[in-house]
């Protein structure tokens, strides 16, 4: 068994951090393991972000293999991580190395996960694990499944948010997706860039999902009401209640039927 | 052969045999053994061979009765509220509370026998009380008896609060046709600051059989 501790990694560091870290092994807190969220409440409420509790939860569960931990604690991520940070650093003494990335003019580049006919499940875990290695230069790195990039004529839903803790959420809608928001500012490496999360297209249906109590829900709500979307919120995991609520828009406004 | 359909909620059940619409409390549904053919609702999948979804039959209900292209319906049921607009004759937008601010009309069920309130007698409030959900709206109503109100106002607030949420969780529209249990409670039509038009309970039943002959 390797004894070379990992890097551990919270939101989306500035590639530049990153880098000096080519060749290590990485650990994503914010993505869940089988560490159990209870384990959280020891330093942070039970009513809080799921990610950050999983990253609580996550940072105390490996902290034996756990190097040190690179965070993005700016306006790509939020202030609970911020937070959160803090607390690691005092509680379990790891060194936490933190990126403020602030929001700046800056040229997206195009965002081909996003845009692509995968299932929307593939695309948000393609578009985070893609944002790791590219941010320490793998040569030739390329995403793991082909893919057709679709044109705007051919979506049907979009999806604008945060990669939801529980992904069995994503599986309710259809290839024919466009992800927005966040996400697709991660791929287009501007995270920061609010400018940026709050372009909507201006027909297509939109589901605007946050994690619940999470800061980002005030975004959603105001963007779903201004162009007619749902919103969507939750927690650890996708109610029955939700899911139909998701269901009955993909149907009303798109005509996607769960059995279509 | 005519399919059965069912609309199965939490406090009441609506069962369509026919032309007969039964009205059952859903808590007597298990033991009386009923399953039919299409159902929506909270229960439905106890009780029905297939489902539909509850905004769906309630989108689908009153397009088929209200004879306008622009509206918006609001469902008032005992666990949730939910709310579609019309637009042009076709689904504009639409959402459904289950968790905050939920559990509207199961408060008013509980409050009503544990206070011995009698929900037609109730006068429409002119008292705000901020209330976000059915516990808090709980603890709110025991505040006010404690402070010497009477329980049938204590009660009437609540249900104006109720009608404030529902109507801002629609987006506060001019005219709202109002479906569900609560659509006959003056307490509550008369608590709106908006025209109200109730349109009984069986809009979401009206939905499946529209539903079920689209798809035939
Ligand atoms: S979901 Fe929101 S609160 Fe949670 S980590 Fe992400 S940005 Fe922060």
């Amino acid at each position: 068994m390797s004894t070379i501790k990992k890097i551990a990694i919270i939101g989306t560091p500035d590639y530049e951090l990153l880098a000096r870290y080519a060749g290590r092994d990485f650990i994503d807190l914010d993505i869940g393991s089988d560490a159990p969220l209870s384990l959280a409440e020891r330093y942070i409420p039970k009513i809080y972000c799921a990610i950050l509790r999983t990253v609580v939860s996550n940072t105390m569960h490996h902290r034996d293999t756990i190097d040190c931990i690179i965070a993005e604690v700016g306006e790509a991520k939020c202030d609970g991580a911020r937070l959160v940070c803090t607390l690691l650093e005092r509680e379990l003494g790891l060194t936490v190395i933190r990126s403020k990335q602030q929001d700046k003019a800056s040229t997206p580049n195009p965002a081909p996960l996003s845009d692509s006919d995968l299932p929307l499940a593939d695309k948000l875990a393609m578009i985070m694990d893609s944002y790791i290695a590219k941010g320490l230069a793998v040569k030739g790195h390329q995403p793991a499944r082909e893919y057709t990039v679709l044109s705007d004529k051919q979506f049907r839903v979009g999806f604008w948010g945060v990669p939801p803790n529980d992904f069995s959420l994503l599986k309710l809608f259809p290839r024919e997706t466009k992800v927005l928001g966040w996400t697709r500012s991660v791929e287009a490496r501007v995270p920061w860039s609010l400018d940026y999360e709050m372009r909507i297209p201006d027909t297509l249906p939109t589901v605007f999902f946050t994690q619940s109590f999470c800061q980002k829900s005030s975004l959603a709500r105001y963007l779903a009401t201004k162009h007619n979307g749902l919103y969507v919120d939750m927690d650890e995991k996708l109610s029955a209640s939700t899911r139909a609520k998701l269901e009955a828009f993909l149907e009303l406004s798109a005509g996607i039927k769960p059995w279509s | 052969m005519e399919l059965t359909l069912g609309d199965f909620g939490t406090s009441y059940s609506k069962i369509k045999r026919g032309d007969k619409i039964e009205i059952v409390p859903s808590s007597e549904l298990a033991k009386s053994g009923v399953t039919v053919d299409v159902g929506t609702g909270h229960n439905a999948g106890l009780y029905a061979r297939r489902t539909i979804n509850e905004l769906v039959a309630l989108s689908r209900g009153a397009q088929s009765i209200i004879d306008e292209d622009d509206f918006v319906v609001l469902d008032v049921g005992s666990r949730d509220i939910k709310y579609v607009r019309i637009r042009g004759g076709r689904f504009y937008d639409g959402d459904w509370n289950t968790i905050c601010g939920a559990m509207a009309g199961f408060t008013i069920e509980l409050l009503l026998k544990h206070l011995s309130v009698n929900l037609n007698e109730l006068q429409a409030s002119d008292m705000d009380i901020g209330i976000t959900c059915g516990i808090l709206g709980t603890g709110a109503v025991f505040d006010l008896i404690a402070e010497g109100l009477l329980p049938e106002t204590a009660v009437s607030a609540l249900i104006r609060g109720i009608a404030q949420n529902t109507y801002s969780f629609c987006k506060r529209p001019d005219k709202i046709y109002l479906s569900g249990g609560l659509c006959k409670v003056h307490a509550f039509i008369d608590s709106f600051p908006c025209e109200i038009v109730p349109v009984g309970r069986f809009v979401l039943v009206k939905g499946l059989s529209v539903s079920i002959s689209d798809r035939a």
